[in-house]
């Protein structure tokens, strides 16, 4: 049987591994600081340039960080679930959302304003800490991106996302299409098409109707460049 | 946005025009337009093979997959 999931401000702020350490009065001055939203799946939930959100926790459901070029093509700068805050940039250094944000699925969220999440951090050392821990491993991840998107071949990172998606569809990861690979990549879909098709015929994939099933997978390691 | 039905490809009404070219490269002849719009007409038909998802000019057509290993790990 399933784990009761969390639903008031404090429960969910226990529920976020990078609060784990904060002290009861911590966790207790930022979820009295909370206010819950509810998004449904494709609704943005702030854009790219707008004044700070203020500090996100995803209570349940799926989030798409993503910038949009000016002709409409997007990259996804991450995706994050449940558990996970993000948007602490823009309270930090106080400037303008650095990204939009998307329900990727229908999502709940407790939002910290910017000039309350300030006041708290000033308050309580380890909320600051849990923050710095994140922001490091959000640099972290964006460093991997920058390595991708400027080092590795379009079939690289395909290649790589791919043994990515099947190492965690064993942990009941959701289903991707060719537009959300190529958002996440870089690229365009037609792109990713013709990639896919080429690994195809190469026998590293086959298409079992809505699977990909990777055949070869050390063929497709060496592809990623991992 | 439209429910997603994990056997067919999904149409996305607010982006789809009406141009009928999916329904004309459907080779299973699965797709219609009606009121303007296309739509699955005959799923159980469906190859899932991507043709109209490629012809789409605007990218309303999508087709999702689960990524797995071949030995299940």
């Amino acid at each position: 049987m399933s784990a009761k999931r969390p639903h008031t401000a404090l429960e969910v702020m226990r529920s976020v591994p990078y609060f784990a350490h904060l002290d009861a009065a911590a966790m207790e001055a930022v979820a009295g600081k909370a206010t819950r939203r509810r998004y449904s799946r494709g609704e943005v939930i702030f854009l790219e340039g707008d004044p700070c959100a203020g500090l996100h926790v995803i209570q349940k459901g799926r989030i798409k960080l993503y910038k949009l070029s000016v002709e409409g093509r997007e990259q996804i700068v991450r995706l994050l679930g449940t558990g996970e805050f993000f948007n602490e940039v823009a309270v930090f250094d106080r400037g303008s959302n650095p990204v939009s944000a998307m329900a990727a699925l229908d999502t709940t969220v407790w939002v910290v304003d910017c000039s309350a999440m300030l006041d708290l951090v000033g308050k309580h050392p380890a909320l600051a800490a849990a923050i710095i821990e994140n922001l490091a491993s959000s640099s972290r991840h964006l460093l991997s991106l920058v390595e991708d998107l400027s080092l590795r071949t379009v079939s690289a990172r395909l290649a790589k996302l791919l043994l990515a998606q099947a190492q965690s569809s064993s942990e009941g990861s959701r289903r991707i299409t060719q537009q959300e690979m190529a958002a996440q990549l870089g690229t365009v879909r037609e792109m990713v098409g013709r990639v896919l098709r080429t690994f195809e015929n190469d026998g590293l994939i086959r298409f079992d109707r809505h699977r990909i099933v990777v055949l070869d997978r050390e063929g497709l390691e060496k592809e990623a460049m991992i | 946005m439209d429910a997603v039905d994990p056997s067919t490809p999904s149409i996305d009404d607010d982006l789809c025009t009406g141009c009928g070219d999916c329904v004309a490269v459907c080779p299973a002849e699965s797709l219609a337009l009606r009121e303007e719009r296309a739509i699955i007409i005959h799923p159980e038909d469906c190859w899932y093979c991507g043709d109209c998802e490629e012809m789409c000019p605007v990218g309303a057509i999508s087709r999702s997959f689960e990524i797995t290993f071949a030995d299940g790990t």
